[in-house]
Order: C-alpha cells, then structure tokens, then sequence
C-alpha cells in the first residue's frame, strides 16, 4: 500500500540526476525529503507527479502505475516552486477549476485560511508576489482532497508568522484527515519536530531513510580534548568535526559503542536533525 | 464509455475554447464593425453592412480560428497536470472538445448562410459544392456529402492544429523559432523550385507528376470531369487517413510532454 | 496561571533530547508544580501538536509513557486527564532520584571547589 519508488533513474543529457532512487510512502504519516540544491529531490517529486519521466524506474500507488492513470493522480497533489497556474486566471477561477478536475474541495476551509493568511482570492494569479503565491498553493494542497500532498520547498518566501500559521494549520489538516504529507524543504530546523519519517538526499541516492527518531539515536557528537576525543571515536563512522581551540568534537553517524568507556574528559550528546544533516551532506572542502 | 473525469475534463476544454473563440470575435466584431460604422458616423458615410454581411463567411471563418486556437493547448495541460490530469485524458479530452467546437462552429456557419439574408446561397458559396456538388445525381445526396465533408474537414484541420501545436511544446522557445524560420524558408525555397521547373523544359517531368498528383488529390485523376462534378471519394479518404495520423500522432506527441520552466 | 503562561513557561522543546521525552518531562513538571491539578485535563494530543509544529504521534509517544506511569489516564472520547495521587507519585520519584542525580552532584562539585563537609553543610543551612 501506498506509493512505492522503483529504481528511480534520471539523467539529462550527461548529467545523471537520480541514480536508483527506491523509497515508500506508507498512508497517514509527515515524511521529510531533505537535501541540498541539486541533490535530485524536485526531479524525484516531478517524476513522482508524472510531470516528467524517469530514464528508468516506476511509480506506484497502491500497487498501479501512476504516470496514466488519473485514479492514481487524483491521489496525488504536488505544490511546487514551479508556477503551473496561469497567471492571467482570478483565484477563485483556479479553485473552481480544481473542484472541478479533483471532483471536490473544501470551500469553507479555503476561505477560513485565506482570511487567516489575508489572502484576497479575486486576485489574479500572476499579481501575486512569491510569498503569496506559496501561500494560495498551501491553500489549495490543504483543501484537496488527494491522500498524498507533496509540498515542494512551501515555505518559499513566506515570512516567519505565514510560516508559523503554516505549521499550525498543517499539523491541525494532518490531525483531521490524517493524509499523507511529503516537505521537501530547507528549513530543517524549523519542519524537524513536525516529521515522522525523513529521506536524506544526496547526490541523486537515497543516504539516510528511516523514522526521525531512530535517526537522531544513531546521531552524536563527541567533544573534549582532542586526544580523548579521537581516541574514543576510534573505528566510529565520523562525519564531521569541528574544533575551538583545545576542545575537539567528532560528530558520529551509526551509533556508538556502549561497551567503551567513557572518559570523563569526554562529552556525548545527540544531535538535532539539522546538524546531522549538515555533517551528512557537507562537501569534501566545506565547514 | 466516458468516465466522470474525462466528461469534466472535456466540458472544461471546450468551454476554455468556446469562451476564447468568443472573446477573438468579440473583438473581430469591435475591429471590423463597430469601429467602422463609429468612423462613418463622424465623416457620415453610411457603413455597408450589406455588403459586410455578404462578404463574411462565417463557417469559413470560424474553420481558421479553431484551427488556430488549436495550436495553443500547453496552457491548459499545464493547469490540467497540476490537477491530477492524465496525459492520456488530456489527449481524449482536448479531441472531444474540439469536435465539438469544430463541429458547432461549421452549423453556425451554414445556419448564418441560411438566415441571414443578403448571403451567397449555401451551395455557391461552399467550395465543396463548387467542386463536387454535382457528383452525385440526387441533389440531397450531394448536400449531405457537403455536410459530412465540411464537419469531418474542419474537424481534422482541427486536429492538424492541435498535433502540430504539441509537436512545437516539445520544443524550447528558441527551437521553436528557428524550427519556424526552417520550414518558412524551406517553403520559399520549395514553391520557386515548383515555379521553376514548372517553366524549364527540363524539369517539366517532375512538374507534371506534382501536378497530376494534385489533381488525383483533389478527385480529378483523369482530369476531363467539369467544374462541380469532380469524385470526392479521393479527398475523403485523404482527410480520413490525415485525421487518423493527426489522432494518434498527437496521442505519442502529448505522451512526450514535460513541463518546462517557462 | 492561564493556560498561555502554562504554555509560556514550560513547553520550551530545542533540547537535543528526543521530543517524546520532552513532552513528557515538561508535562510531569506541569503536574509537579500545580499547573495541571490532578482530576484537571491535559492538553490534547492535537492542541499539543498544533500549537508546538510536533508531529501527533510523537506527542503520542510521550503522552503514553505517562499513562504507563499512571500519570495520567485516558477518558474515552474526552480526553486526557491528570490522575488521582500523580502528584504524589512524582513527588515519591523525585524523592529517589534526589539523592542520585543531585545531592551526589553537589558533593562532586563541592570536592572539586575543596569545600569540605562540614563548610557544605553550612552552606545548605544558610540556603534552607
């Protein structure tokens, strides 16, 4: 059940994209899609969409082929930077039009968020400003009824009360209807405690899958004297470090040995999603 | 045979090109009639609305417009891909809505030249009736051959517009720029080689089987039947076999389709 | 309090500590202070959720370690409510876990500080 990723391949021209990308998304939870620009994650939500086609792979939902089959489709709904309402149509023209094509939506709540965003809806499209556009396409994901909302970077030029309504108003969504939602975004700080399970992206694969929690167990960073430090961290997947001074600090990925002995000198605490992600998907070269 | 979501995604096109067929003659109405007669009113002389109405035709009219209208559909697959639309009911869809409008527009076409008077009779000023509406010996039959040809002629000229309109999406702004220069420049290049040759005693062989392959196309393969009783069964099955082509040829075309950031 | 300075003074999640474990703990110091008396109801899983940005089913998490630990109880189609004796039961384990994470504390750091027993005796006199 749910919407599974094959294999997911993509290359454009001589630069291969997506390289054997497999994932799930299992009914009624808030999965993160992280990583840094470039690393594949709108190419994989475009594919995923069927707006555009993988080199190899297949996309299934509850077991059917998505890319033809507006059954499949229709459970689907992707927000997105990419701007495909016309610019010319009055907002209201574009709900009704969703209405129409998802066969429902959910005017009461539509006009219930845009009064709480100040978003006047007989404005055109293409009048609005980035941050308002952001916020008409939160509307209608919200409102839809499709089971998977995937939200492509939605905290695209909204400001930090937008953001915080935003948060609010998907937590209680999520809360009545208990869909599916799928963040892609760049505000891990921000979206870490909202999610249940994330996908680190990195370079076209798949680096890190799993609940948020068991991840962030798995997270530590080590700090003391140098010496100490290494020495504990010995044979440890490191992925990071940082230094101030005489105090050294190894950040580790994977868990550490519970049978060494912690020296006094030595401190272990975890880390936050952010900061694991940093150390995960930082370049050779980058601080 | 339909499902909920073709039909609505159908009534949604053909309304989307009924409302912009209206709004292009609303404006062909201020340009052409409600500009003039202004402009006559202020150096009072008297606007020919006869001769205005004689001279339009309508059915003729509209069979360009929708075919134009036609070429412009990215528009509405972008809309329709955001709402959970299949490429393949796009493709159906966009097909249904345009037999439609196609079909309505070619009745309004042959009702303003019944009802309005002042017109050219119907049989003279259609260009099938000039050329194949003797064919048949029954006067009806002819008429309702004209019919099915105008209807299926528009239809597939329609389709013509919205294969090659999705041939050029597939294409990025710039390509399809220089595709346009290409082919009107090929063109100019082919039409004076056929002027040419058709002057030159040397190349008068290859002009003469163009020229007879018109003719076959356009039902005179042996070229001693008058004006008006030519064989239409050529033509048709020519438009058939085009609309086939245009059908399925949009259908892999719009399969093709990505979304572009333009 | 009102419920706002509830929220104000103890829902505070930015520790690197899982987040379960904080609605938990921040829940149970409620309960300790006062804030929720007992027989009072909690903030729903969804308030908790919805004003906070904490996924549900980890306000989940955390809310059922405290039912485990009899602090508090669900009422079917109701809600959460703070249960009879909470207080005392978080008073009682407090109370063990004193001596451990506290008052050995102090004597480390008072070793360290070269403050012997009888200055930190004083010392505790002076502060009572």
């Amino acid at each position: 059940m749910g919407i599974e990723v094959k294999n997911i391949k993509k290359r454009f021209g001589k630069h291969e994209v997506l390289r054997g990308i497999n994932l799930e998304f299992v009914p009624g939870k808030i999965y993160g899609l992280l990583g840094r620009n470039g690393a594949g994650k709108s190419t994989l939500l475009n594919i995923i969409a069927a707006r555009i086609f993988p080199t190899a792979g297949t996309v299934t939902l509850d077991g059917k082929t998505v890319c033809d089959d507006d059954s499949a489709l229709e459970q689907i709904y992707l927000m997105s930077e990419r701007n495909l309402y016309p610019e010319g149509e009055r907002l209201k023209k574009l709900l009704k039009t969703t209405e129409l094509l998802y066969g429902s939506f959910d005017y009461t709540y539509a006009n219930k968020l845009a009064a709480e965003f100040s978003l006047d809806l007989n404005q055109k499209f293409g009048k609005l400003s980035t941050g308002y556009r952001s916020i008409f396409k939160l509307i209608v994901a919200l409102c839809v009824p499709a089971r998977y909302v995937f939200l492509d970077e939605p905290d695209l030029g909204l400001d930090a009360n937008h953001r915080e309504l935003f948060y609010r108003e998907l937590m209680e969504n999520y809360a009545q209807t208990h869909r599916t939602f799928i963040v892609s975004t760049h505000l891990i700080g921000e979206f870490a405690n909202l999610l249940e399970r994330v996908f680190i992206i990195k370079n076209g694969q798949i680096l890190v899958a799993g609940e948020v929690e068991d991840v962030l167990a798995k997270a530590y960073l080590i700090a003391g004297p140098k010496e100490d430090v290494c020495k504990y961290s010995a044979g440890l997947n490191v992925i990071g470090h940082e230094s101030l001074g005489n105090i050294y600090g190894n950040y580790v990925f994977g868990g550490v040995d519970d049978e060494r002995h912690l020296p006094d000198t030595v401190s272990l605490e975890h880390l936050d999603l952010q900061k694991l992600f940093i150390n995960l998907t930082n370049e050779k070269g980058e601080k | 045979m339909l499902t909920a979501k073709e039909r609505s995604v159908t009534i949604y096109l053909f309304k989307r090109a009924l409302v912009q067929l209206l709004y292009i003659i609303f404006w062909m109405i201020v340009g052409f009639v409600l500009v003039p007669a202004a402009i006559s009113l202020i150096n009072s002389n008297p606007l020919d609305l006869k001769g205005l109405l004689r001279n339009t035709h309508v059915g003729q009219m509209l069979f360009f417009l929708i075919s134009l209208l036609a070429l412009f559909g990215y528009r509405d697959f972008k809309l329709l891909n955001q709402n959970g639309i299949s490429r393949k009911t796009y493709w159906k869809a966009r097909l249904l809505a345009y037999f439609g409008i196609s079909t309505l527009g070619q009745i309004v076409g042959i009702l303003f030249t019944l009802l309005v008077p002042f017109q050219d009779s119907w049989n003279r000023s259609s260009i099938y009736m000039e050329m194949y509406g003797k064919f048949f010996a029954n006067p009806l039959l002819n008429i309702l051959a004209a019919l099915a040809f105008i209807i299926l002629a528009a239809y597939v000229v329609a389709l013509g517009g919205i294969f090659v309109g999705s041939i050029f999406t597939l294409f990025t702004r710039k390509q399809r720029v220089l595709i346009f220069v290409a082919l009107a420049t090929l063109n100019v290049v082919g039409v004076s080689f056929i002027a040419s040759s058709a002057s030159q005693d040397s190349f008068t062989g290859l002009a003469r089987s163009i020229l007879k392959l018109i003719y076959f196309l356009v039902g005179d393969a042996s070229r001693n039947a008058t004006l008006g009783s030519f064989d239409p069964t050529v033509p048709f099955i020519v438009i058939l076999l085009a609309g086939i082509v245009f059908c399925y040829g949009s259908r892999i075309v719009i399969a093709h389709f990505k979304l572009k950031s333009e | 309090m009102t419920d706002d300075e509830v929220k104000r003074v103890y829902f505070n999640f930015n520790s690197a500590e899982p987040i379960y474990l904080q609605v938990a703990q921040q829940i149970e110091e409620a309960i300790f202070t006062g804030s929720y008396h007992e027989g009072a109801q909690v903030p729903s899983t969804t308030e908790i959720s919805r004003d906070f940005h904490i996924n549900p089913a980890t306000v989940l998490k955390g809310m059922n370690r405290l039912v485990e630990a009899g602090l508090i109880v669900k009422k079917r189609g109701i809600g959460m409510f703070v249960a009879e004796g909470a207080h005392a039961v978080i008073v009682d384990r407090r109370r063990k876990a004193f001596y451990q994470d506290k008052v050995i504390q102090l004597i480390k750091e008072a070793k360290g500080l070269q403050i012997s027993e009888g200055e930190l005796v004083d010392l505790i006199k002076r502060g009572f």
